[in-house]
């Protein structure tokens, strides 16, 4: 009998030391490529996070939580994302999810989030529908694909006095969803669209388009597709002697864009997600000079969303509890309510249907280094 | 010694056996025919004796050595030519090349252009048309042509696969003088022919193929006298 | 000024597409295959110069042009050995020898993939971003480097042809592959003669494609409108081949410029096609090979 009792009572503490334990550390799954092509992708991410939740154990800011993050390697193929999703939800119990990367493993992610009702948060994925199918669980840091070109359109105008824009656009489903966007802010400006030209995805040659295109004369050139193509357009009209100021959609930013467009490249525009120095608020300048002094460079792009990604997790942990226990819901909830808050990145606000409002940095390529051009903010 | 001579012979395609048990003698420096009718064999035997076609059972001696299981070109090294039935000339190769490709296996020691003359002095008409291309030729001229190539090659022993099919007369008559002719600078010929006439006038021996095996052989005045050839072969009664 | 520089353009494209075309009419007269992996044959000389170049980046361009040249060469023979000279002594059937020709190029671009990565490579040379100007026109300098090999290829293929026994060899076998044996020639050897020339011509193609665009594993691509110029050409034919790369190289800049350039891609095929309905044999048929 005091034997029975004394092992009821061994258990008992047990018990009481683990759900101590889980009311402590919560864990977050993180997903995305850490091998492969895209692997800068994810692997940066991570390393800002990283970098912004050592900060943030260490000052406390997390009060009586712990975050444990739990990355797993998608290489960029979605079946592999969802798979290590549904592994985290199922055998670590994951608080929530962190990415995917590309809008394709995003969406295979949310497959597996949405049904088991974990709240997942993407950094980078750009794809508009993502955010358009009345899901709750599902929220991201980066401005929609739409966005970066309607927000460039407006660039342009206000920015750059474009009178007569012309567009070369890229003929799928990503290059025609950010012509529409790019189109329709200009339409409504009353500028006017001097050309929209389709070009195939596999196109090389684009000497015929960029010809006719010079005989239209525009003042500004808005290449919307992907790097491999926007690259061998600057290329060409380079060769061509065509001087037009040229965005180039988010290639800029990315090395391989300056190796295929070679000289030419110098003094495209192009935005990104974030650039190191273009923010002024004290949040701003504290993360590059932080990351500066464990780094001795500027952070990339990709370590600035990450970074903040943790920030925007670590304020939602901070509401949650505020607000009661931190649950899966409670975590969804205090995401939503996330507005304004100032990051490396500019103020955050997670609007309702899950996509974010905060600055759009739009830069220049000058000596083959990324300048900032102008900071939209609206 | 370059005599020919083929012991106990089948060959055939798939499970189908087109010659069955052939035996031939081909004695060194003469003119032996090989008649028969249409589907007999004897194209079979030609392809078999060049290498084309693997010999099933039975054995093939040039000269006292086997070459039952030498490919067309270990055949055409040792010096036995072909000229296929139907002439077979590279349509789109100059009537020169077609010469010239005959030396093809002896041609670290083909000697230039020079090396033609003696074919365009066996034929003169091919002279004329050197640089035309082979399948603009007529008949008669791809005939030489093909016997032309098939002697570029320096043989000993000569293959002839009815030559003078689809020849006028006045050329079939060339044809036959020039085998005549072949035959006197000491090649050894195996003639198959339709024209059995013609054929047992060259001829030193003949043999009749009859259904994939010989049915008759001898000395070619012999077969011209035997009834059995003057009924089938030789259109007398 | 901009129609010449479109029709110079659209030329050198031509010069790219007729020296992959060479390599479908040469394999296909060898051995009467239509090795549809020619343009993954192509991708593999871009990348094999571009690792030349990483691991000698001093190089001169015409060496590394050489050096990919001679590597695809090899590697032509081999797969010719290894992979289609037995599918063909076994008298594989017609459309097993297409899957055969399709499955290599699709494992070559895979490996490609692997090896080389998903991403474009760009040759890091000035060549890459020189401009002349000749009378007042900015062409790159690497259209100077593609005609100028088209032409040595032209000259090189006559040469070959006429002046030599391979050549003569190659010719006869194209023609009557079992007569060509009673002479003494090894179909064998004339069909890895006609892939290693394959190969080295689309490597070339390659490595000279390079400098205009960049190189990734799917520009094998390219070999689709190669093989629509072969057979606008005529299969087979070694003129044709030449002559329906420029028509496919000119059809496509400058009729992308009238009818829309969304239907560029189209054009080679419709341009193909078209000579099909008008000349089903091709523009220089005279292949009469017999079986």
């Amino acid at each position: 009998m005091l034997r029975n009792l004394s092992r009821l009572g061994a258990l008992a503490l047990s018990l009481a030391l683990a759900g101590q334990a889980s009311a402590q550390t919560l864990k977050i799954g993180i997903v995305g490529p850490l091998s492969g092509p895209s692997a800068v992708y994810g692997t940066e991410t991570l390393e800002g996070a990283r970098f912004a939740l050592e900060a943030a154990q260490a000052s406390g800011a997390l009060g009586s939580y712990k975050i444990e993050l739990i990355p797993d390697d998608s290489a960029g193929n979605p079946g592999r994302a969802a798979q290590a999703t549904a592994r985290m939800i199922a055998s670590d119990d994951v608080l929530m999810v962190i990415g995917g990367s590309t809008s394709a493993e995003t969406q295979a992610m949310i497959e597996v989030t949405r049904p088991a009702e974990v709240f997942q948060f993407s950094p980078l994925a750009q794809a508009t529908n993502l955010t358009q199918q009345g899901n709750k669980w599902f929220a991201r840091l980066s401005q929609t694909a739409d966005a970066f070109a309607g927000n460039a359109a407006i660039w342009a105008i206000e920015r750059h006095k474009a009178k007569s824009v012309y567009m070369l656009v890229r003929n799928d489903n990503y290059g025609q969803s950010l012509a529409e966007a790019f189109g329709r802010e200009i339409e409504a400006k009353g500028i006017k669209v001097a050309g929209r030209v389709a070009y195939e995805p596999a196109a090389k040659d684009f000497k015929p388009i960029l010809s006719t295109m010079g005989q239209a004369n525009p003042d500004f050139v808005a290449i919307l597709g992907l790097y491999t193509d926007t690259g061998l357009i600057v290329k060409q009209m380079g060769e061509l002697g065509i001087k037009v100021p040229t965005y180039a959609n988010t290639s800029p930013a990315i090395p391989q864009f300056i190796e295929i467009a070679g000289p030419a490249s110098d003094g495209a525009y192009g935005a990104l997600y974030y650039f190191a120095g273009s923010i002024d608020t004290a949040a701003g300048k504290k993360f590059v000079a932080d990351w500066n002094a464990k780094f001795k460079r500027d952070p990339s792009q990709y370590e600035g969303m990450g970074y903040d990604t943790m920030l925007v997790l670590v304020e939602a942990v901070k509401k949650a509890s505020a607000a009661g226990k931190v649950t899966r819901e409670s975590i969804r909830d205090a995401f939503f309510k996330i507005a304004d808050l100032p990051v490396a990145s500019g103020n955050v606000s997670i609007l309702p249907n899950g996509d974010v409002k905060r600055p759009l940095p739009f830069v220049q390529l000058k000596d083959g280094k990324l300048k900032l051009d102008f900071l939209l903010d609206k | 010694m370059t005599s020919l001579s083929i012991q106990n012979a089948a060959a055939g395609y798939g499970h189908t056996l087109v010659l069955r048990d052939v035996s031939l003698e081909i004695p060194e420096g003469e003119v032996v025919c090989l008649l028969g009718a249409n589907g007999a064999g004897k194209t079979t035997l030609i392809r078999v004796l060049s290498g084309l076609l693997p010999l099933k059972s039975g054995s093939i001696k040039l000269g006292g050595d086997d070459i039952s299981r030498l490919d067309p070109i270990s055949i055409v090294s040792r010096g036995v030519a072909t000229v296929p039935e139907g002439r077979r000339i590279f349509p789109d190769l100059t009537v020169r090349e077609n010469l010239q490709i005959g030396a093809y296996h002896r041609r670290r020691s083909y000697a230039g252009t020079n090396e033609l003359d003696f074919a365009f002095e066996m034929f003169p008409r091919l002279k004329e048309r050197a640089d035309q291309m082979g399948g603009t030729l007529s008949g008669g001229e791809q005939q030489m042509l093909a016997i032309g190539r098939a002697l570029m090659s320096k043989p000993k022993t000569l293959l002839l696969d009815e030559p003078s099919m689809g020849l006028a007369p006045i050329l079939i008559q060339t044809v036959f003088e020039t085998i005549a002719q072949l035959s006197r600078t000491g090649i050894t010929i195996l003639l198959v022919e339709q024209n059995a006439a013609a054929a047992l006038d060259v001829a030193s021996h003949g043999y009749v193929l009859d259904r994939g095996e010989i049915s008759l052989h001898g000395r070619a005045d012999d077969l011209k006298a035997d009834p059995r050839v003057q009924e089938s072969y030789l259109g007398l009664a | 000024m901009n129609a010449v520089i479109q029709i110079l353009s659209g030329l050198t494209i031509g010069c790219i597409y007729g020296l992959v075309a060479l390599g479908f009419s040469m394999i296909f007269r060898a051995m009467g295959l239509v090795n549809f992996a020619q343009g993954d044959i192509m991708m593999l000389g871009g990348f094999l110069g571009y690792t030349a170049l990483s691991i000698a980046p001093e190089l001169p361009f015409v060496f590394i042009l050489v050096i990919a040249m001679i590597a695809t060469g090899l590697f032509g023979f081999v797969i010719e050995r290894v992979a289609y000279r037995p599918a063909l002594k076994r008298n594989a059937d017609q459309i097993y020898l297409v899957l055969l020709t399709l499955g290599i190029g699709i494992v070559l671009a895979n490996a490609a993939r692997l090896f080389w990565g998903a991403n474009p490579v760009v040759y890091k040379i000035p060549l890459t971003f020189d401009i002349v100007h000749v009378g007042g026109y900015p062409l790159p300098r690497v259209y100077f480097y593609i005609v100028g090999f088209m032409t040595l290829t032209i000259i090189a293929l006559n040469l070959l042809f006429t002046k030599t026994w391979t050549g003569l060899a190659l010719r006869a076998v194209s023609q009557d592959p079992t007569t060509s044996r009673l002479m003494g020639i090894d179909p064998g050897r004339s069909s890895s003669v006609a892939f290693v020339i394959a190969s080295m011509l689309g490597a070339a193609a390659g490595v000279l494609y390079a400098p205009l665009f960049y190189v990734s594993f799917d520009m094998g691509a390219v070999g689709l409108k190669a093989f629509a110029a072969a057979i606008i050409g005529s299969l087979g034919s070694v003129f044709g081949a030449v002559v329906g790369g420029l028509i496919v190289g000119l059809a496509e800049t400058i009729g992308g410029q009238i009818i829309g350039t969304e239907f560029q891609d189209s054009i080679a095929f419709a341009v193909m096609i078209a000579v099909l309905l008008l000349r089903p044999q091709g523009l220089f048929a005279q292949n009469r090979r017999v079986a």
